[in-house]
């Protein structure tokens, strides 16, 4: 059963030059207990879709269609208060740098704690959640931690505590922005064993937003390629590391250096770059770049079709493609 | 093989270069509604205390007998003071007696204040630390006090004022300049620059100068208004412009007596004061939505 | 090329003494590629700067092609301009925003006379296109390019000074994950179309397995492991190298599915107070006691061309 479903989601921004399509029609379904990880190029729109989910969209951005179910309620028809108490109470968010998301000034126990009175839990009930939440994420001595500022604590600490607040209120959708990307690796591989437990034991559906294939490759079930706005392949992460059904997965996937090859030639690479959002071509907007267009590609944009174990927004499948050598 | 380049070249240069730089800073200013409306004031200002200078309308210090404290008429546009002198003359002189302290007085704090702030951010050690303490004891003074204790040691006219002024707003210039010098020394481009060999001098000037300009920019604007309002305020404390000569602060000094019955001769110059020192605010506004990276960088 | 020798470079802070760089050795011949790696706050950055000369050692030697870093000054420090230059990790810090790409290279042409006026000109347009960029990019102020071009640009100038040794700070690391591989490639080509020697500092194991001739290990300001790039790579005997390579994800769920499941524990220690004894100690798994008290020395292992400095290998 899908917890957290997107449905067509869009997006814009308002600039200068008139309102920019960020987020173009994005479906996309996360079941209880399932990571997907999202990726995909700088200005993708990742965020965004984040942002939309939560309802915090920066000034000036705004959702201009589509659903966001969650258990099948859609958060888009609430009301704004409503709106508040399903955020952090279904859906909590975890972001890339944990201290902006801590107030400096306040001990990180009063700020978990703070969280649990907005949305009705008071006095030593909050105080023994607040300890608890502590101890889950591994930190240890709960109430030391819960006296102390965040910068008295280390960046993984952080992000523990951080996770901690979000998972106070058991919520049943966990978004992750980028939030290991500021840690050292051996912090980071703790921070990702962490979030993997507490998904099993929480039947949490998390939707994890990074850079890294690798990070993918480790805790996603299933992985949501964006490129320009849109999915370009949503697919199970085996089949998508193993057989990419979009020519933009594969050349991606194709630019890390494997780290098996005892030889090493030149690494593919894409070249050109992601087109401009306020002037998308009418086509396919990943034609420019594509090592696999065909002369249809560039007329019609494509709509997600499902291959293989894929939803791939492509009109060619992988068998017509032009041998590997050639897709960098 | 290994010997081809990679072929990325043409391909990711953006399809439509937009326009090689960004356009003038002065339009730049003209774009931002509050800088153009700064400029619009200030203008107009500057223009009547030039008029003032080749005596267009009337001599500011003659004295018409016919008419003392006279209403603004057909003859004299804003009216006379005690004396039966033409208001619209002593007001243009006034601005021009006001601008040019303020004008004189900042330069020379920019000059003295930027170059100290300058040189001791981007030198650091003992010439930092010197400079420092400096410019802490004369923060440590009022600012008014200061000025009016300067000008009473240095003696009368305008230009002992205009030092005055500079003196005590030359920390406020070396803090400035001080503040955005320690981060650009210690930005990766400057680090580049050392590493490839270039001298301290080609440093500062070419690479750390340029880039600290913007904020030294707006801070002038905004000090010009304090200088004037300075000036206005040692003039009415008797100690700045001394009579016969026009200026705002003595006139807005002496309108206390007969304002109640004569109010254009507290009106006019009062209001030339407020002008300037919106103006420039004003203008100061659109220096530093003109110089934000944010929009340099778009 | 590079001969570096206890080099050690500590800061003074309110917090104490931090030991940023404390006994670092390590040598690269003229044409390899030594990668480092490590953790943030290692002193990966550090030992570059102590090689370029914007810092210098507080103890230990630096050698780069037979100029001593360390009391470089006058025309020796010329010459070592002229040999060892710097790339830096954020392509766009490193670029001054209020001059236009040419401007930026041709300045680097007249500082050490290599060139003025038409031939400058000539010699921007090489460099750029050196480094697979347009000459139309010279026009350009650093805001109108990408992350790549920018990149490029740095590059670029470091070349300019027709430099033998190029260190190599995080270069791909603020890159988008599909420009990285241009940049890499680039790398490579530029290495062997110039005969240049590097020392390229990364986290990304992958990445410096991709270039790298050998590849030495750093914790705490100290390097823990050196060796061949399969050897470190695919074959780690340090404790910390054989945790850095768990922790590091690889870009293929067979491998990560795969994988032990065991995790470093424990935060890495501020270099202000390192632990006593072997610095991994409070980390390592296999940790006894002689560790907690004997700093092991970085010792030459049975199987070649290899260094680790533990007690238990
Ligand atoms: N306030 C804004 N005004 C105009 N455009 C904006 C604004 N905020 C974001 N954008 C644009 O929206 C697009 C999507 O941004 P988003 O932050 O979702 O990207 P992302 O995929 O999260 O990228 P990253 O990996 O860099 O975090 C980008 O192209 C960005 O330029
Ligand atoms: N000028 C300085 N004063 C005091 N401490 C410093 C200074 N420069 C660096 N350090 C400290 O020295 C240590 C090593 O820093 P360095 O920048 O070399 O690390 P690094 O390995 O490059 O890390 P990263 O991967 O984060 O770039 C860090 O703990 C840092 O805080
Ligand atoms: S639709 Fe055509 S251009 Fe777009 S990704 Fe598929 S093959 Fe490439
Ligand atoms: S010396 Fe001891 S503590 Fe250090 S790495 Fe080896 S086994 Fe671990
Ligand atoms: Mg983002
Ligand atoms: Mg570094």
């Amino acid at each position: 059963m899908s917890v957290l479903e997107i449905v067509d989601l869009h997006a814009v921004v308002a600039t200068d030059g008139g309102e920019l399509p960020v987020v173009r029609g994005i479906s996309l379904s996360i079941d209880a207990g399932e990571i997907v990880g999202l990726v995909g190029e700088s200005g993708s729109g990742k965020s965004f879709t984040a942002l939309s989910v939560l309802g915090l969209l920066p000034d000036g951005a705004r959702v201009s269609g589509g659903r966001i179910l969650v258990d099948g309620e859609d958060l888009l028809s609430l009301r704004a208060a409503e709106r508040r108490t399903r955020r952090g109470g279904t859906v909590a968010m975890i972001y890339q740098d944990p201290m902006t998301a801590l107030n400096p000034l306040m001990t990180v126990g009063a700020q978990i704690a703070e969280g649990l009175r907005a949305h009705g839990v008071d006095g030593a009930e909050a105080k023994k959640r607040t300890l608890a939440a502590i101890e889950e994420v591994g930190l240890p001595r709960p109430e030391r931690i819960a006296r102390s500022y965040p910068h008295r604590l280390s960046g993984g600490q952080r992000q523990r505590v951080v996770i901690a607040s979000a998972l106070a209120l058991r919520p049943k959708v966990l978004i992750a922005d980028e939030p290991t990307t500021a840690l050292d690796v051996t912090i980071q591989q703790q921070i990702l064993a962490l979030v993997d437990e507490l998904r099993v034991a929480h039947d949490l559906a998390v939707l994890w937003i990074t850079h890294d294939l690798g990070v993918v490759a480790r805790i996603a079930n299933r992985v949501a390629v964006m490129y320009a706005g849109r999915i370009a392949e949503a697919a199970p992460t085996r089949s998508l590391f193993a057989a990419p059904q979009h020519p933009y997965s594969a050349a991606l996937l194709a630019s890390i250096p494997s780290p098996t090859d005892t030889v090493r030639g030149p690494l593919p690479q894409i070249g050109g770059a992601p087109p401009d959002l306020t002037a998308l071509p009418p086509g396919c907007p990943f034609e420019p770049r594509c090592a696999q267009r065909e002369p249809g590609c560039a007329a019609t944009e494509p709509d997600p079709v499902h291959r293989g174990d894929a939803d791939t927004a492509c009109f060619v499948p992988r068998e017509r493609w032009t041998t590997a050598e050639e897709a960098g | 093989m290994t010997q081809e380049m990679p072929p990325a070249a043409a391909a990711v240069v953006p399809a439509a270069p937009r326009t090689a730089g960004q356009p003038s800073l002065p339009r730049r200013i003209l774009a931002d509604r509050n800088g153009l409306i700064g400029v619009v004031l200030i203008g107009a200002l500057a223009l009547i205390a030039l008029a003032s200078l080749v005596h267009l309308g009337q001599d500011p210090l003659a004295q018409h007998q016919s008419g003392q404290l006279a209403g603004p008429s057909g003859a004299h546009w804003l009216g006379t003071d005690q004396f039966g002198r033409d208001i619209a003359a002593r007001v243009a002189a006034g601005i021009f007696a006001s601008l040019r302290v303020a004008l004189v007085s900042v330069a020379l704090a920019t000059v003295i204040g930027g170059l100290l702030g300058v040189l001791s951010g981007f030198a650091g050690g003992i010439l930092d630390a010197v400079v420092g303490r400096l410019t802490d004891v004369l923060f440590a003074f009022p600012a008014t006090l200061l000025a009016l204790a300067l000008v009473a040691a240095l003696g009368h006219g305008w230009f002992n004022t205009a030092v005055a002024i500079a003196v005590v707003y030359t920390p406020i210039f070396v803090r400035v300049a001080r503040g955005p010098v320690l981060t650009v020394r210690e930005s990766e481009y400057v680090r580049a620059g050392r590493v490839l060999g270039f001298s301290r001098s080609r440093l500062l000037f070419r690479h750390v100068l340029p880039n600290v300009s913007a904020p030294i920019a707006v801070q002038v604007a905004l000090a010009l208004s304090w200088a004037i309002l300075t000036e206005a305020g040692l003039s009415f404390l008797g100690l700045g412009t001394q009579p016969p000569n026009p200026s705002l602060g003595l006139m807005v000094a002496d309108s206390r007596n007969f304002f109640p019955d004569a109010w254009w001769t507290l009106l006019f110059p009062a209001l030339a004061v407020v002008v300037a020192v919106v103006g420039l605010n004003l203008i100061g506004d659109g220096l530093r939505n003109a110089l934000d990276p944010r929009t340099v960088r778009r | 090329m590079i001969e570096v020798t206890e080099a050690a470079r500590h800061y003074r802070t309110s917090d104490g003494v931090v030991r940023a760089v404390d006994g670092v050795s390590f040598v690269v011949a003229e044409g390899e590629t030594l990668g480092l790696v490590g953790e943030s706050g290692c002193g990966k950055s550090t030992t570059a700067k102590l090689l370029v000369a914007l810092e210098r050692p507080t103890a230990g030697t630096i050698l780069v092609d037979g100029i001593d870093v360390a009391t470089a000054r006058g025309a020796e420090l010329r010459r070592l301009r002229r040999t060892i230059q710097l790339v830096f990790q954020d392509p766009y810090a490193s670029l001054n925003p209020r001059r236009r790409i040419a401007a930026t290279l041709a300045e680097v042409l007249a500082v050490h006379d290599l060139a003025r006026g038409a031939a400058a000109t000539r010699r921007v347009g090489e460099l750029l296109e050196m480094v697979g960029l347009p000459a139309s990019v010279g026009e350009r102020y650093p805001h109108q390019l990408s992350g790549g071009q920018r990149q490029r640009v740095g590059i670029a100038r470091a070349l300019a000074v027709e430099p033998r040794v190029l260190v190599l700070d995080e270069p791909v690391s603020a890159l988008d994950v599909s420009v990285r591989a241009e940049v890499m490639n680039l790398l490579v080509s530029l290495r062997a179309s110039l005969g240049l020697t590097y020392l390229f500092i990364s986290h990304d194991l992958g990445m410096v397995r991709h270039l790298c001739d050998r590849i030495a290990v750093m914790y705490l300001g100290k390097v823990v492991e050196a060796g061949g790039w399969r050897q470190v790579s695919d074959d780690p005997l340090h404790p910390y190298t054989r945790s850095l390579h768990d922790a590091v994800p690889v870009a293929d769920p067979t491998v990560e599915s795969g994988r032990s499941g065991r995790t470093l524990t424990g935060e890495v220690p501020d270099p202000a107070a390192p632990p006593p004894g072997c610095r991994f100690h409070p980390r390592c798994p296999i940790a006894e006691d002689r560790c907690r008290t004997t700093e092991p020395p970085l010792l030459a292992q049975p199987d070649g061309d290899r260094l680790v400095a533990c007690h238990l290998v």
